[in-house]
């Protein structure tokens, strides 16, 4: 079993102890909850990006080049 | 305006290793509260870092990201539910190299949700990993409907927090108190 360190605040005592069956359920589902949210994020990042790329090549397509186009985000950031 | 800052405690992991850090029985009598970590999870698989989830008041309270960083040209936005409050180094970075993360909550006792800022970084100075930093900045917001007695950390991955993780936990007065 893992080793939990609880901190008293008010007196100052630090305890070492072995993590219960309960907290490890807990933690257990923490870490659930943070891959499904990192899940999410990586997905958003890749929507975006692909939308990005696309949006890119329309420009592009246009007659752009990459420097025009850096050019105007820069702008459109400012 | 701030202008005292006061340690509360400061806890090192010994050589065995902890799955948790817990401060309880947080005074109440500050303002703020600052928290310092320089930690190195035992993780040794997968991403290069590891995240570092929060807890407050003895369960994970649900605290929403609604700042993080984007990719190249991406805006700040607000997309998920989440405990993890920034990034820390994991086994799989340079050996010996410990990531470093502040927190800031304002006003910690209030009734009301309460903001927080975390700001990290992890560093890789492997090529071979997925990426050589991590760096990013969070805001959050506790949905705490009480003011916090307690922080709990832990690992994303569940992993132990290696020896020499430092956890600092300070009280922030304001001026005129």
């Amino acid at each position: 079993m893992a080793t939990v360190i609880e901190v008293d605040c008010t007196t100052g005592i630090s305890t070492e102890r072995e993590q219960t069956a309960e907290e490890a359920a807990a933690q257990a589902a923490m870490q659930a909850q943070a891959e499904a949210d990192a899940k999410v994020k990586a997905e958003a990042d890749a929507a975006q990006a692909a939308q990005l790329a696309a949006t890119n090549a329309k420009l592009m397509a246009l007659g752009l080049t990459q420097a025009d186009i850096d050019a105007l985000l820069k702008a459109a950031k400012a | 305006m701030s202008v005292f800052l006061q340690p509360i405690y400061t806890q090192t992991v010994g050589s065995s290793g902890a799955a948790s850090i817990t401060f309880n029985n947080i005074p109440q009598t500050f303002t703020d509260l600052k928290v310092i970590i320089s930690g190195r999870s035992a993780r040794n698989t997968g991403s290069a870092t590891d995240n570092l989830n929060v807890a407050f008041n003895s369960t994970p309270t649900v605290s929403t990201t609604i700042l993080d960083s984007g990719s190249p040209y991406g805006s700040p936005r607000s997309f998920r539910t989440s405990y993890v409050f920034g990034e820390l180094d994991s086994a799989n970075d340079t050996a010996n190299t410990f990531g470093s993360l502040e927190m800031y909550i304002p006003n910690y006792t209030s009734s009301n949700y309460k903001s927080s800022i975390s700001d990290y970084i992890a560093e890789n100075n492997s090529g071979t990993g997925d990426y050589l930093v991590s760096v990013g900045m969070r805001a959050s917001l506790i949905q705490l409907s009480s003011g916090i007695t307690s922080i709990t950390f832990t690992t994303g991955t569940g992993s132990n927090f290696l020896q020499y993780s430092t956890f600092s936990l300070y009280g922030v007065l304001r001026q005129g108190v």
